[in-house]
């Protein structure tokens, strides 16, 4: 595992909520609600952090909730113990899993490849997770097309990835990078918030 | 395809006429009359970016993150440009005043194009 990656994010744990749980979670509430509505079969959720999208989840839902960050999950524990389905939370790098191919039907995230270094290798493992004709469903932040709004991004990241995500990935092209077949994006703030859906094509278990 | 809920929509014009007032009032006091108009502008832009970024931090806790730092940071920069730009050539008349109407104005810019790209996304039909 990642030890940098984990540590920065242990650190991250204290003030997480303090952070985003107010304005951010009250500002997604309906874009995430609509996008975990989607959830069905054996989910994996890519990273549960301190679990506040657990409020968001569908009820009697079967979710993997994985983390890389012994501290966040620590936070979500009671959340994940309050959520009415089964909601098991392991903590694992995303670029290493060690389920089986095809082992899912779907897999969500949730600001998480803002953060992951080497997001296309995360995004490979994923793809390979997946059962062939398997759904990836991400809400996400990325860079920007629009100035000034791509410079500010640019200017910004060099500091916020020292404590937190990187602000001017392309995530849409490294879903695609993956492997993915992305089939639909939804703006959700300017071409920064988004959702991204993807499908693992057919196939795609004997793929890089 | 416009954000409706009164919280964030007063939220939203708070930090941004707030954060432009704020800039409009600092750039006053630090570039003045007999500056060279280019410097008063970039001096401005400069010191309105750093302010608002601070601002930002403290109006995302409340009304979002990235839909308040945005607008609120390009706030900064316009508003500091325009009031350093004014400053320098000697109209320095009601900076605050001038900055929360930039910040107006970005903030209905960053609704209109937000609207639009909205609108030309595509939805997942499973």
């Amino acid at each position: 595992m990642d030890a940098l990656t984990r540590r920065k994010w242990d650190r991250a744990a204290r003030a997480y909520d303090l952070v985003n749980g107010y304005g951010p979670e009250r500002r997604w509430a309906p874009f995430k609600r609509r996008l975990f509505a989607l959830m069905r079969g054996n989910v994996i959720f890519a990273a549960v952090g301190t679990g506040q999208d657990i409020q968001f989840f569908p009820p009697a839902r079967q979710i993997t909730g994985i983390d890389i960050s012994g501290r966040m999950l620590e936070a979500a524990r009671p959340r994940a113990a309050a959520y009415p389905g089964t909601l098991a939370l392991r903590q694992i790098d995303v670029r290493h899993l060690d389920y089986p191919d095809g082992a899912f039907d779907q897999a969500f995230t949730s600001c998480t490849f803002c953060s992951v270094p080497q997001p296309v290798a995360g995004l490979r493992e994923l793809r390979r997770v997946l059962k062939p004709g398997g759904e990836l469903h991400m809400f996400e932040h990325t860079g920007s097309r629009y100035l000034p709004f791509s410079l500010m991004l640019h200017l910004m990241t060099p500091l916020s990835r020292r404590f937190g995500p990187e602000l001017n990935r392309d995530t849409v092209a490294n879903v695609a990078s993956a492997g993915f077949e992305v089939r639909a994006v939804e703006p959700v703030y300017l071409d920064v918030v988004k959702m991204i859906h993807a499908v693992a094509p057919a196939g795609h278990e004997s793929a890089p | 395809m416009f954000e409706k809920r009164p919280f964030f929509v007063i939220g939203d014009l708070l930090s941004n006429a707030g954060a432009g007032a704020v800039v409009g009032a600092a750039v006053a006091q630090l570039v003045g009359d007999g500056w060279p108009l280019p410097a008063g502008m970039a001096a401005g832009m400069v010191l309105g970016g750093l302010v608002a970024t601070i601002l930002s931090a403290a109006a995302s806790l409340l009304f979002g993150a990235l839909e308040v730092m945005l607008p609120v940071m390009t706030t900064g920069m316009a508003a500091g440009m325009l009031v350093g730009m004014r400053a320098a050539s000697g109209s320095a008349r009601a900076p605050a005043a001038v900055g929360a109407a930039a910040g107006v104005a970005v903030l209905a810019a960053t609704y209109i194009l937000n609207a639009r790209l909205r609108a030309g996304g595509t939805r997942w039909t499973p």
